[in-house]
C-alpha cells in the first residue's frame, strides 16, 4: 500500500505508564475512505492509541503520522481535520445539546453564524435530538449524550473520525442508526474506531486490527479475516450405520485434498468437520461420494466463521 | 447528511499558541456573563463584603458613642477585600483546572485544534476578569462609598482609592494564578485548596518570625501586622508606602505561576 494513501500510519508506536506498558510498538496502517475497527478485550491498548494518535498522551518510543503529519509535533494541525468520540463523552454540564454543538464548531469555523447554525441543526437531526436541542445536557441519558458526542464529532464534517466505542449505551434502534451514519459517512471520511460490539464491526467495517495486552496481534480486511487460515472447513451430518460410517471416515481421509476429519455425535447423527486445501474439490467430490456409499447426508455445507469466533481464536491463540 | 464540503464557512485562522483562544475565551464569558453565576458572585461578595463594611461602619458609631474606638474601617477592608477573597479565590478557581481534568471536559477540548497554552491563558483571563469585578471593583466601588457617606474617613482621592483597590486586585490574581499552577500539577481538588491555604496561614505565621518576610509577602498588599500599614490602606489614604517591595515580588510571581501553569500543562496527559 502506497504511504499516501494511508490516513493513519504508526511505527513501534509504544507508550507506558510507569512500569506498565500500555502500547507495545503498535505498527498500524489504516487506509483512506476505509472503516477500521480495532478490535481488543479491555485493558488491551485501544483507548491509550486514540490518544496517542490525538495527541493527548505523548509516546514513549516509536511514532506516526495522519495525513501524513507528525502526531506528537503536529498535534493541533491534525486534529483540525478530525472528529473524536471519547469513549466516555463529558461536556459542559450548563450548555444545552446547541451550545455544545456551537461552541465545537466554534473551534473549526468562524463564521458566517448562520451557516454554522445550519451545521448545527443538521448534526442535531442527524442523531436525533433535534426535539431536546435546547435542553441543558445535565439531564441527558447516557444514550443521548452518546449521540450528541457522535454530532460534534462530524460536526466539522471531518476527514477521519475516530470514535471510542460509539455503539455504547445506546439501545438496539440507537445501534442500528450509528452503523447507519458510519456507512454514509464512508464515502467522506476515513473511520477509525473502537468496539466490543463484533456484530457491528462485521456488518460495516472493511479493515480490523486486534490488540491484545498493548500488542498488536493481526490487522486484516475484513474478509481475509473472517476466511480463516486459508483452509477451507465443511462441516458434514451423516445418517447411517456406524461401520459404513468408520469406512468411509478413513476413505476419505485418504483423498489428497483433505488435510483432517474431526468427527462428533449427536444423538445418532454423526458430524464431521473435514479440513480442505481444495474447497472447489471438497464442494464437487465429497458430497458425491458419501451418496454413493450408501449414506444419508442430512446437511452438507461449508462452515462459515463470524467475527466472534475469529477474534476469540485470535485473543486466546496470543496468549498461549 | 454529510456532504463533505465545508466551503461555506470561514475557517478559524488563528496560529501557533495561539489556536483556539477566541473561541475558548467565548466558552469561558459565556459560562460566567450568559448565565445567572456573575450575579450570584456579585450578590455573595456584596454580602460578605459590603454588608460586613456596613456593620462594622455602624459598630464603629456605636462605640465612637459610648467613648471607645471602633475597629479601624481599612484594616477591616483588608480582612474582607483581602483575606476572605483569598479563600474565596481558592474555592472558586479549583474548579478551573482540575475540576476540568476530573470531569473530562480538559480533555474534550483538548481533542480539538486548540493549545495547550491557550487553554489556560483562556482560563486565566476570563476568570480573573470575573473575579476581579465581582469580589474587588463592584464591592469597592461600594465600599468608597460606604467610606465616603458613613464614616468620618470622608470622600477619600478617587485616584487614591483606585490605586489602593488595584493593590486588592493584585493580592487576588496571586491567588488565583497560584491556585491555576496548582491545578496543574495537583489531580485533586484538595490538594489545590490545601496548598494555596497552608501558603497563606505560612506567611501570616511566618511574618511574625522572620519579619523580613512581610517585604516579599503578597499579604502586605491588603493586610498589615502590628504597626505597618498595608499598601491598599496606605494608596487610599494618601500616605507614603511602607515598601514597594511587596508589589513587585507580588507581581512577579503571579507571572511566575502562570508560566509554570503553562509549562506543566503543555506536559500533562489526559
Amino acid at each position: 500500500m502506497n504511504a499516501t494513501d494511508l490516513v493513519i500510519y504508526t511505527q513501534g508506536l509504544s507508550k507506558s505508564f510507569g512500569d506498565v506498558k500500555a502500547l507495545k510498538n503498535l505498527d498500524l496502517q489504516v487506509p483512506q475512505k476505509s472503516i477500521f475497527a480495532f478490535l481488543g478485550p479491555n485493558g488491551s491498548g485501544k483507548t491509550t492509541t486514540i490518544k496517542l494518535l490525538l495527541g493527548l498522551i505523548r509516546p514513549t518510543s516509536g511514532g506516526g503520522t495522519i495525513f501524513g503529519r507528525d502526531i506528537v509535533r503536529d498535534s493541533v494541525d491534525i486534529r483540525a481535520n478530525v472528529g473524536y468520540l471519547p469513549q466516555d463523552a463529558h461536556f459542559y454540564e450548563h450548555m444545552s445539546a446547541r451550545q455544545v454543538l456551537d461552541y465545537t464548531a466554534k473551534f473549526f469555523f468562524k463564521g458566517p453564524q448562520s451557516a454554522i447554525d445550519k451545521r448545527v441543526d443538521e448534526m442535531l437531526d442527524l442523531v436525533g435530538l433535534s426535539d431536546r436541542a435546547d435542553r441543558p445536557i445535565k439531564g441527558f441519558s447516557g444514550g443521548e449524550r452518546q449521540r450528541l458526542g457522535i454530532a460534534q464529532a462530524e460536526v466539522n464534517y471531518p476527514d477521519l473520525l475516530i470514535l471510542d466505542e460509539p455503539a455504547a449505551s445506546l439501545d438496539p434502534q440507537g445501534r442500528r442508526d450509528v452503523l447507519e451514519v458510519m456507512s454514509r459517512i464512508r464515502k467522506y471520511a476515513t473511520i477509525f474506531y473502537c468496539t466490543h460490539i463484533l456484530d457491528d464491526v462485521q456488518r460495516v467495517s472493511d479493515q480490523v486490527a486486534i490488540l491484545n495486552k498493548g500488542e498488536l496481534i493481526t490487522q486484516a480486511p475484513i474478509a481475509e479475516l473472517l476466511a480463516g487460515t486459508g483452509e477451507t472447513v465443511y462441516t458434514v451430518t451423516l445418517r447411517g450405520d456406524d461401520a459404513n460410517i468408520t469406512s468411509a471416515t478413513a476413505q476419505v481421509n485418504e483423498l489428497a485434498w483433505v488435510s483432517r476429519i474431526v468427527a462428533s455425535r449427536r444423538g445418532d447423527q454423526t458430524i464431521w468437520e473435514v479440513t480442505t486445501t481444495d474447497g472447489a474439490a471438497a464442494a464437487d467430490e465429497l458430497l458425491s461420494l458419501l451418496v454413493s456409499r450408501g449414506l444419508k447426508v442430512a446437511d452438507f455445507g461449508r462452515k462459515e466463521y463470524d467475527l466472534e469466533d475469529v477474534f476469540l481464536g485470535i485473543v486466546e491463540k496470543s496468549q498461549k | 447528511m454529510s456532504t463533505g464540503s465545508n466551503a461555506q464557512f470561514q475557517v478559524v485562522n488563528e496560529r501557533g499558541w495561539r489556536r483556539g483562544t477566541n473561541n475558548l475565551l467565548q466558552g469561558e464569558f459565556s459560562s460566567w456573563f450568559k448565565s445567572s453565576r456573575w450575579w450570584k458572585h456579585l450578590l455573595m461578595w456584596f454580602g460578605i463584603i459590603n454588608v460586613m463594611m456596613v456593620i462594622m461602619v455602624i459598630a464603629t458609631k456605636k462605640a465612637a458613642e459610648e467613648g471607645s474606638e471602633g475597629p479601624p474601617m481599612l484594616l477591616m477592608y483588608g480582612i474582607f477585600g483581602g483575606m476572605c477573597v483569598a479563600f474565596g479565590v481558592m474555592v472558586i478557581m479549583q474548579r478551573v483546572i482540575v475540576g476540568e481534568k476530573r470531569a473530562g471536559t480538559a480533555a474534550w477540548v483538548l481533542s480539538k485544534p486548540v493549545t495547550r497554552t491557550a487553554f489556560v491563558l483562556s482560563r486565566l483571563a476570563v476568570n480573573s476578569l470575573a473575579i476581579v469585578l465581582t469580589s474587588v471593583v463592584v464591592p469597592g466601588l461600594l465600599v468608597y462609598v460606604t467610606f465616603g457617606a458613613l464614616t468620618g474617613i470622608g470622600w477619600l482621592s478617587p485616584l487614591g482609592f483606585i490605586a489602593g483597590l488595584m493593590m486588592i486586585v493584585l493580592h487576588t490574581l496571586f491567588w488565583l494564578t497560584l491556585v491555576l499552577m496548582v491545578g496543574t500539577i495537583f489531580e485533586s481538588t484538595a490538594g489545590v485548596i490545601a496548598v494555596p491555604m497552608a501558603l497563606y496561614f505560612g506567611l501570616w505565621f511566618g511574618s511574625g518570625i522572620i519579619p523580613g518576610l512581610v517585604y516579599i509577602s503578597p499579604l502586605l498588599l491588603t493586610f498589615a501586622p502590628d504597626q505597618m500599614q498595608s499598601l491598599a490602606a496606605s494608596l487610599m489614604l494618601g500616605q507614603p508606602v511602607y515598601s514597594w517591595l511587596p508589589l513587585i515580588a507580588t507581581a512577579g510571581y503571579c507571572v511566575i505561576f502562570v508560566a509554570v501553569a503553562i509549562w506543566r500543562f503543555n506536559r500533562q496527559e489526559f
